[in-house]
């Protein structure tokens, strides 16, 4: 329905029919209202002049020589007295006391009586009214003319000029009497059908045509309108839209820029509007007059509608703005100071901070000495736009400022390693636009590079862990069936001494299998803790019990000196215990026979550190840092059991629980330095 | 005769695992997934469970899950996973026991034991009311013998551990540390000698339990204290 040409079309030529429907009801209503008023009313007006006749009458002297005289009474014959009236049809008669007055042609007058006079009068061809004794007669006259007859009610003076001495004239009036209309008779015709004034006569007769329509314009109005509404939306939505096309149908008369369209069009209208003055003017009313009018309406009718219909197409192709002059030239003003910008910017850019900054202070110190000359005469002006400057300059340079903050409190975010939060790009001023750019490349390369280190390492780990299951499995066998053998009855005894062997060995390989795990665990960070209040000084009691057999074997002797107080960390207990007990297990191991374990918990009241200090058996000729490396055992002959991994777990675990482990080796001594925040 | 039910996919294994218990007079029936495992137990009288965890076709833990629909019988758990995450899973699933490979032959002996008598004498507990007898699951203390028993065997303590012992199971459950257990037990201030008192520990934990290691009775919550498991 939206792309119906022949809809369309009927749209457009039925808006102007409802329009002009509506238009002439308007115009009907406005005159309908006004016909009484166009001019004075008839009775207004015609009373009025018999009126002053009437009263003129009063004042006609017997001097004055009547052309008529009637064998009782004077007769006065006047002209057409109204301009106004159409004189010809309204006769009339006026008689007051021995006087009367009328406007039937003297020739008439001159042989007629007062009564063949009023005879003339009820002969004449069409309606009458006679006023006796203040009671109006007439034959068929629709206007009450009883209050124009009460209006005859005046007084008459006589006014007469006295001298005084000192030569001032002063008039003085008397009163002579009042008069009614009871004293008068009058006589007249009238004319019905002209209540209107000539100069109207063509609307109202039009209108008097309408008037027989009335009863149906006042249902076609309302419909009319409505219609209208339909009509118009309908057309906003359909133009512009074809059949099979999504783009809005554009033509030539759409791109003709909009100013040249409506000057052209109005100044069609005025022409237009111009014809139609003159016409009216010159009082033609005729057929041909209202073809024109017609005419002319429809012309301005089509003028509006294509304006107003490209209107709605440029509105919906969105090409109004680049369809104007004024659009053109603003689109070109635009393009003109960006080119502007371009090229200064790349200008400006091109230099480095130091040129760049002396630059833009070369520039401010200009501009502030133009702004100062331009307001030579008002210096206070020039101060005042000089401080405005000013102060936009040092706005400018706290958002630069600003800009430089952020980025290095960013780099310092990197620097420790919080890649999460981003430079927003688009709040930085255009200088500053690269350097975030890199920042937050580096910022998620390093992200990136982070993530998949923790991939990577617990990928190992879970290798580990599951190659170590493998090896379990079979495992258990060698141990199980080992044992077996050894539960048999065997005589050899280099047999026995070899199952000693493989006891031992795959006892260990059990051990290194669990540590591995462990320790893989450990360094990648892959384990669940459980942080809760620890009493160090208890936990080292507890260790060095579970290790007094193994120490005594050595003949070590543990001397634990710790305050009597608590000793509290946060940590969790069981990972806390395996970094005891890989230490412990070390020493028992590698700690040279008969010497003291000093085990010290030095504490203030915010760091709890932990010392355990042994004699190592061997020359410990590797460095604190190889040491601490997985799979690296202090005696390079690795004859001892162990797996070497338990430095490295320990470490791992107990900065897992925000501790520091370090080593320190002196000599022959050799020590363990653990630090905690106490709680 | 109790019919103790072996199930792993590991032939060898399994093998090894029936040796030791015919030692100790059990009757073994054999397993090599959790299929064959649930077959037999619907057919047979079954007194315990040993249950591997990766097994193919029906691994450990849907087993554990079917056996436990209807049946109490004890399930250990054995697999060489021992992450502690799987052994709280499955300890939670329902087995008694968790032994991680590789596995001492005696401590999984000494735990099938403890399953077999838990379970057969289930309810047979006597002398509840004895105001002087301590107990915690299978840790009797009975205190007018002096006497301490552990799944029915006696417990040679010597007096001080006897004594630490006592205190800790009439307490159960609680958390003590060594200071306070030395002021208890020896109704002294501690001087710094109560050093003494975590070597007893362990020796007490050597006697009473399985795997010393992992105690079952007597924990240690490290820098915390000891406490006997309310069981």
């Amino acid at each position: 329905m939206r792309n119906n040409k022949l809809l369309r079309a009927i749209s457009y030529i039925l808006i102007p029919i409802l329009v002009g429907i509506i238009l002439v009801a308007c115009l009907y209503t406005m005159a309908k209202g006004n016909i009484y008023y166009v001019g004075v009313r008839f009775e207004d007006q015609y009373m009025r002049m018999l009126q002053s006749i009437s009263r003129t009458l009063i004042y006609y002297d017997e001097k004055d020589a009547p052309n008529h005289i009637d064998n009782e009474t004077k007769i006065w014959q006047t002209g057409n007295v109204y301009s106004s009236v159409n004189i010809d049809t309204y006769y009339y008669l006026i008689k007051y006391k021995n006087k009367a007055i009328t406007n039937i042609p003297s020739y008439r007058v001159s042989s007629m009586t007062i009564e063949e006079l009023k005879n003339f009068i009820h002969n004449v061809k069409g309606n009458k009214f006679d006023i006796v004794n203040g009671k109006i007669t007439s034959d068929e006259l629709d206007v009450n003319l009883d209050n124009y007859a009460n209006d005859f009610i005046f007084s008459y003076y006589h006014t007469e000029v006295a001298k005084t001495d000192d030569n001032d004239t002063k008039i003085s009036e008397v009163v002579n009497g009042t008069t009614s209309i009871e004293q008068f008779e009058i006589y007249s015709t009238y004319q019905k059908a002209s209540k209107i004034d000539n100069q109207d006569y063509f609307i109202n007769s039009v209108l008097n045509v309408i008037s027989n329509y009335e009863d149906i314009m006042y249902v076609l109005v309302p419909i009319s309108a409505v219609l209208i509404m339909i009509l118009v939306v309908f057309l906003f939505i359909s133009i512009g839209h074809t059949k099979g096309k999504d783009q809005i149908d554009t033509n030539d008369l759409d791109r003709i820029p909009l100013e040249i369209l409506l000057l052209v069009g109005i100044s069609a209208i005025f022409m237009i509007l111009m014809v139609i003055m003159a016409f009216s003017n010159s009082n033609n009313y005729s057929k041909m007059f209202i073809s024109t009018v017609i005419t002319a309406y429809f012309v301005v009718y089509i003028i509006v509608a294509i304006i107003l219909t490209t209107l709605i197409k440029r509105t919906k192709a969105n090409i109004l703005a680049e369809t104007t002059i004024i659009g053109k030239i603003a689109s070109l003003i635009q393009k003109l100071i960006n080119k502007g910008k371009n090229v200064l910017s790349l200008f400006v850019s091109s230099m480095k901070s130091t040129r760049r900054l002396i630059f833009y202070t070369v520039m401010y110190l200009i501009i502030m000495l133009l702004v100062f000359a331009i307001f030579i005469e008002e210096k206070q002006l020039g101060v005042i736009a000089d401080i405005g400057i000013t102060i936009y300059v040092f706005y400018l340079i706290v958002k630069r400022a600003n800009c430089f903050d952020r980025i290095e409190k960013q780099l310092k975010n990197i620097y420790e390693g919080n890649t999460e939060e981003k430079l927003d790009v688009e709040s930085f001023t255009n200088e500053f636009k690269d350097t975030a750019n890199y920042i937050n490349d580096i910022s998620n390369g390093f992200e990136n590079a982070v993530e998949e280190g923790i991939k990577s390492e617990r990928l190992k780990t879970e290798l580990i862990t599951n190659v170590s299951h493998d090896i379990k499995t079979p495992l258990t066998s060698i141990i199980n069936y080992v044992d077996l053998i050894k539960q048999e009855n065997i005589d050899n005894e280099k047999v026995k001494e070899y199952i000693e062997i493989l006891e031992g060995k795959s006892h260990r390989l059990k051990r290194l299998t669990e540590d591995l795990v462990e320790a893989s665990k450990a360094s990648s960070g892959n384990v669940k803790l459980t942080l809760e209040k620890i009493n160090v000084v208890e936990l080292i009691k507890q260790t060095t019990g579970e290790f007094e057999d193994k120490f005594k074997q050595n003949n070590l002797e543990a001397i634990i000196n710790a305050p009597e107080e608590e000793i509290n960390i946060e940590a969790d207990s069981r990972y806390m215990y395996r970094v005891i007990e890989n230490l412990f297990s070390n020493i028992s191991k590698y700690a040279a026979s008969n010497t003291r374990i000093y085990i010290d918990v030095i504490t203030d009241e915010n760091i709890v550190k932990i010392w355990i200090k042994n004699i190592s058996a061997q020359k410990l000729n590797i460095s604190t840092d190889e040491l601490m490396q997985r799979f690296v055992r202090g005696d390079k002959s690795r004859t001892t059991e162990g797996s070497g991994l338990g430095l490295s777990i320990s470490k791992s675990l107990t900065e897992l629980q925000n501790g520091k482990f370090e080593i320190q080796i002196d000599g022959d001594l050799f020590k363990v330095e653990l630090e905690f925040e106490r709680i | 005769m109790y019919n103790i039910l072996v199930c792993d996919d590991d032939k060898e294994i399994v093998k090894a695992i029936e040796i030791y218990l015919l030692k100790e007079n059990y009757n073994v029936l054999k397993a090599y997934n959790g299929e064959e495992c649930l077959k037999i137990l619907k057919e047979n009288t079954i007194h315990l469970i040993i249950l591997d965890i990766m097994m193919p076709k029906k691994d450990g833990i849907e087993t554990i899950e079917e056996i436990r629909k209807d049946k109490t019988i004890p399930v250990i758990m054995l697999s060489a996973k021992s992450e502690d995450e799987d052994k709280i899973n499955g300890l939670n699933l329902g087995a008694d026991d968790y032994v991680t490979k590789p596995f001492n032959p005696l401590e999984l002996i000494a735990r099938v034991n403890s399953g077999i008598r838990r379970y057969t004498k289930l309810g047979n507990l006597q002398n509840e009311e004895d105001k002087n007898i301590y107990r915690s699951g299978e840790l009797i203390i009975d205190d007018n013998l002096k006497r301490v028993t552990v799944d029915d065997k006696e417990v040679k303590l010597t007096p001080t551990e006897y004594n630490i012992l006592k205190f800790l199971t009439k307490n159960k459950g609680i958390v003590y540390s060594i200071e306070q257990i030395y002021k208890n037990v020896w109704e002294d201030e501690a001087y710094g000698a109560e050093n003494i008192i975590a070597v007893h520990i362990r020796h007490i934990r050597e006697k009473i339990e399985i795997n010393p290691k992992e105690p079952k009775y007597l924990k240690v919550i490290w820098g915390i204290g000891y406490k006997i498991e309310k069981i």
